[in-house]
């Protein structure tokens, strides 16, 4: 294996699993309240600057940290829902497009008030060096924790959604609203915990670019935008598209940079998108009748 | 029983009442008429206003000294342009797009490389160009929005964002002016125009230009073809609109508008930059004609000017405050605030006045004109305002004969002088008062548009976002449920609704699965469950109209209600597959102990299956009594004789 591919692989499995976080979360904020969020990559930013208080400001281990803020995340996410997006139940969808890039927006801002615009770096408390070697493949503690991470929330999650009967009333809920509340199922409340786990999902992300790269106010919710075009190419309503969309982008972001240059990382996945959008509106996984949006 | 007098049913006065409602309404509208064409000052008024406040606006600040002011004044100029470009797109065609910022940096950047290369540099050439220019990438886009709708629109808008955005910084990289492309200043004639007062008013004329041009667009066929495809395409193409054609054209006609704003921006700002064309720019025009009042050319002037003004506005304010507590922390802060101000307004509107200011302001205008300037007839007052006003307090029908005797039960259900209006102000509901007995099937009968479903979702419960107005009481076991939202209503009653019942994407065992109470029993080895026990695993969007009756009972066994209410179970079915649901229903009642309250257009069976039969006309019963006896009634023969079996 020569240096590049090595290198392009782990980058898309780092980038990839991230992805792949944040478009999970997406995935089943959509398929309980059928929002399309905008605001993925705000949760993320306010995931990683969390992260960054526990760690730095309240020296806590990266370990206790880490749940710590996504728990936070999740109540977060769950106020969100509660105080804004519970009057918006039964909006059209634009409306919700927008209430979301407004949501982006706000908590962009008041994440700048609070911990400033400055990008910030943080300790390294997770190895970037290499940990193990397979030919010129070299894998840090750091590579096997993101990825490990995003395939546990991803397989836990998966279960939920399926196994669960939270996970079959959370599906009931996407399906038809006024029904599930009259078999007694609470759409507020269900509605509340699916915000939860997007911005769940989102602030973990979130703290492990931190860790990887840094904590950049500007770049994280651009970052959290390039989920779309991987949620687009996977599938919006399926749980698996999140994942290969997210692998696929991020490959082909990879690949980008080191073949072409970094410049162009950025506008490729759009260039994808675009393709997704006019070949096959639904995505690899998506499911037929998503494209009636 | 078969004595005339029983069988008094009170049907005249009603249409008495509807007819009357309406020629109230017709009577309202010929007044507001004729007093806006009749009455010189009123007609003057609404129509010169506008335009007597946008002239005093463009003397108040192109009079203004302050060169600052100025050019905020300009920005928000072109930024209104640019806004009603989107608005022609967004509000009236209904083609949403993210891509308004990219439109404009295609304008602009048109205008930049232009502007210095001799022979297509002077004035109006640029500007021109830049418009074609515009109207081409319109048409690019527009070819992918026939495929695309919605969200997928939105994003492929926001790819176009993106790509363009690159493009223009790729090309500020090869031509080495990396902070952006200086732009000569405007010169017509000679003589050069920068920031100040004469440029302002050369933007003033461009405006009013695209008001005129966008407003004699929308008022006339065009418009009308828009609207009519933004309300529904498939209804359109119907009736011989070119859906195709059409949306191309709003594509092509706004982009043009909005790229000849990017071209002004380009003169006004003298620089063009990829800096400033990022996604929150784009975004801020969707907040611009989205807190004005979508669709509005008005509401894209205010909204724009909204946007521009106010974190100036703010700034000033902060400046004003002593710099202590609130001041001091807004001192620190008002950079950030202001980058995040049209997010906080955008939230605010969609939340607390989704119609945004223009309409918003309208309804208010029209209040205040009413309080100082009342129409001349009463009629008109009472007509305005339909769902306020109570009915007349004499009741216009007595109280329904009873056809046959009913015996003395327990009741669980108890609905007194219901009355339902919908947000539109139509009374679906009108005093209705009824009962169900304990282990009974009480069956609600009548045409459509009766009120009989109101009244089942008045007892299942209404969403808040659906704003349906309960007037009443309804009891289940003496508990009040009138208001009641959805979730808490089934504790007491479950609906199966005529249509959706089911969840199409959920398997059958998943449906018994979350519509089973902790620790309550299974539906899977009662018999009526039998035939759906093979299915388990399938999605419940494959099971036939039968089938999901089947499933929606078994899941209401599950839950059991006090009270099941079943809402048009007939509807769709083969007579066979009637005879089966209503044997069903039957034997729920008589082996488990079910009380229902059924709802049906097919009379023949519903009088097979009911106790006791309640007929709805209008809104109102106009009869009840045992199924025989209203079988007898000449008054169902339509029901059934249309929708029968």
């Amino acid at each position: 294996m020569s240096k590049e591919l090595a290198s392009i692989i782990i980058g898309m499995l780092d980038l990839g699993s991230l992805y792949a976080l944040v478009g999970i979360g997406f995935v089943i904020l959509y398929r309980s309240t059928r929002v399309i969020n905008f605001a993925q990559g705000a949760f993320m930013l306010l995931g990683g600057d969390v992260f960054y208080t526990l760690l730095v400001d309240w020296h806590l281990a990266w370990y206790l940290a880490l749940p710590i803020s996504m728990v936070v995340l999740g109540i977060i996410g769950a106020l969100t829902y509660l105080v804004f997006f519970r009057r918006l139940v039964g909006a059209d969808l634009f409306v919700l497009v927008i209430a979301t890039l407004g949501l982006n927006i706000v908590i962009v801002t008041i994440a700048t008030i609070i911990w400033g615009p400055d990008i910030r770096s943080l300790p390294e408390v997770l190895s970037l060096k290499p940990l193990f070697s397979i030919g010129n493949l070299s894998v840090a503690p750091l590579d096997v924790f993101s990825i490990g991470l995003a395939a546990i929330v991803i397989v836990l999650l998966e279960r939920l959604l399926q196994r669960t009967r939270l996970g079959i009333e959370m599906r009931a809920v996407a399906d038809g609203p006024l029904l599930a509340g009259q078999i007694r199922i609470s759409v507020h409340a269900i509605s509340a915990i699916a915000w939860g786990i997007a911005a769940l999902c989102a602030g973990a992300a979130g703290a492990m670019y931190s860790l990887r790269v840094a904590l950049d106010p500007a770049g994280i919710p651009a970052l959290g935008l390039l989920a779309f075009p991987a949620l687009f190419l996977g599938g919006v309503d399926s749980i698996r598209g999140a994942l290969v969309g997210g692998f696929v982008l991020a490959l082909v972001q990879n690949a980008t940079t080191f073949y072409v240059g970094g410049l162009w990382s950025d506008v490729v996945p759009y260039a994808v998108l675009l393709v997704v959008l006019l070949v096959r509106p639904r995505g690899i996984f998506g499911s037929r009748e998503i494209v009636r949006l | 029983m078969k004595s005339p007098r029983s069988i008094s049913v009170s049907r005249a006065p009603d249409h008495g009442l509807s007819v009357g409602s309406a020629g109230l309404l017709r009577q309202r509208v010929v007044t507001r008429h004729s007093v806006l064409l009749g009455n010189g000052g009123y007609r003057w008024a609404w129509a010169l206003a506008p335009w007597v406040l946008a002239a005093a606006a463009v003397l108040l600040f192109v009079g203004h000294e302050n060169a600052f002011v100025l050019l905020i004044t300009g920005t928000a100029v072109i930024y209104a342009m640019s806004a009603i470009g989107l608005t022609w797109l967004m509000g009236r065609a209904g083609l949403v797009s993210i891509g308004n910022g990219a439109i404009m940096a295609v304008g602009a950047y048109t205008t930049a490389i232009l502007a210095p290369k001799a022979g297509w540099g002077a004035f109006p050439i640029p500007l021109v160009i830049s418009g074609l220019f515009g109207a081409v990438v319109g048409l690019l886009i527009g070819i992918p929005a026939l495929r695309l709708r919605g969200i997928y629109l939105a994003l492929g808008t926001l790819a176009l964002q993106y790509i363009v955005v690159f493009a223009g910084s790729q090309y500020e990289s090869h031509t080495g002016d990396v902070s952006g492309i200086p732009v000569a200043a405007l010169s017509i004639a000679g003589h050069e125009f920068t920031y100040g007062r004469g440029f302002v008013f050369i933007l003033f004329g461009f405006l009013g230009l695209s008001i005129l041009l966008v407003r004699n667009v929308l008022r006339h066929a065009p418009g009308r073809m828009w609207h009519s495809i933004r309300e529904s395409e498939l209804a359109a193409s119907a009736v011989g609109v070119n859906v195709t054609r059409w949306k191309l054209s709003a594509f092509v006609g706004s982009s043009a508008l909005i790229a000849v704003s990017g071209s002004l921006f380009a003169y006004y700002t003298e620089i063009v930059s990829s800096e400033g064309f990022s996604l929150d720019f784009a975004i801020s025009f969707i907040v611009m004609i989205i807190i004005g009042g979508t669709g509005s050319i008005a509401g894209a002037i205010v909204g724009a000017v909204v946007v521009t003004i106010l974190p100036h506005l703010l700034t000033t304010l902060t400046n004003e405050l002593p710099s202590s507590g609130i001041g001091n922390w807004l001192h620190t802060n008002v950079f950030y605030l202001n980058n995040g101000l049209y997010g906080i307004l955008v939230l605010l509107f969609l939340l607390y006045q989704p119609d945004g200011i223009v309409p918003g302001l309208r309804r208010l205008a029209a209040g205040i004109l009413r309080r100082f300037a009342p129409l001349p007839q009463v009629g008109v007052e009472v007509a305005d305002n339909p769902v306020g006003a109570p009915p007349a307090d004499t009741p216009l029908v007595a109280r329904p004969a009873v056809n046959g005797h009913r015996p003395a039960h327990p009741s669980v259900l108890s609905v007194e002088n219901l009355t339902v209006t919908y947000r539109t102000g139509a009374r679906a509901v009108d005093g209705v008062s009824l009962r169900v007995d304990e282990n009974s099937i009480v069956a609600l009968l009548g045409r459509n548009g009766a009120g009989k479903t109101s009244t089942l979702r008045a007892i299942s419960g209404f969403m808040t976002s659906e704003q349906v107005r309960l007037k009443g009481r309804i009891t289940i076991d003496g508990r009040e449920v009138l208001g009641l939202p959805p979730v808490k209503a089934s504790e007491l009653a479950v609906l199966v609704a005529e249509r959706d019942k089911i969840f199409p994407n959920l398997t059958v065992a998943e449906h018994l699965r979350i519509a089973r109470p902790r620790g309550g029993e299974s539906v899977e080895n009662e018999e009526f469950f039998a035939g759906l026990r093979s299915r388990s695993h399938q999605s419940a969007g494959l099971l036939s109209g039968g089938e999901r009756q089947l499933l929606a009972l078994a899941m209401a066994w599950q839950l059991k209600p006090r009270l099941l209410l079943v809402d048009e179970f007939s509807l769709g079915l083969a007579p066979v597959m009637i005879r089966r649901v209503a044997e069903v229903i039957r034997q729920l009642r008589e082996e488990h102990g079910m009380t229902f309250l059924i709802v049906e257009q097919n009379a023949a069976a519903a009088l097979d299956l009911a106790d006791w039969v309640y007929v709805l006309e209008g809104g109102k019963v106009v009869a009840e009594g045992l199924p025989s006896e209203i079988g007898k009634h000449d008054l169902l023969l339509p029901m059934s004789a249309t929708t029968g079996p």
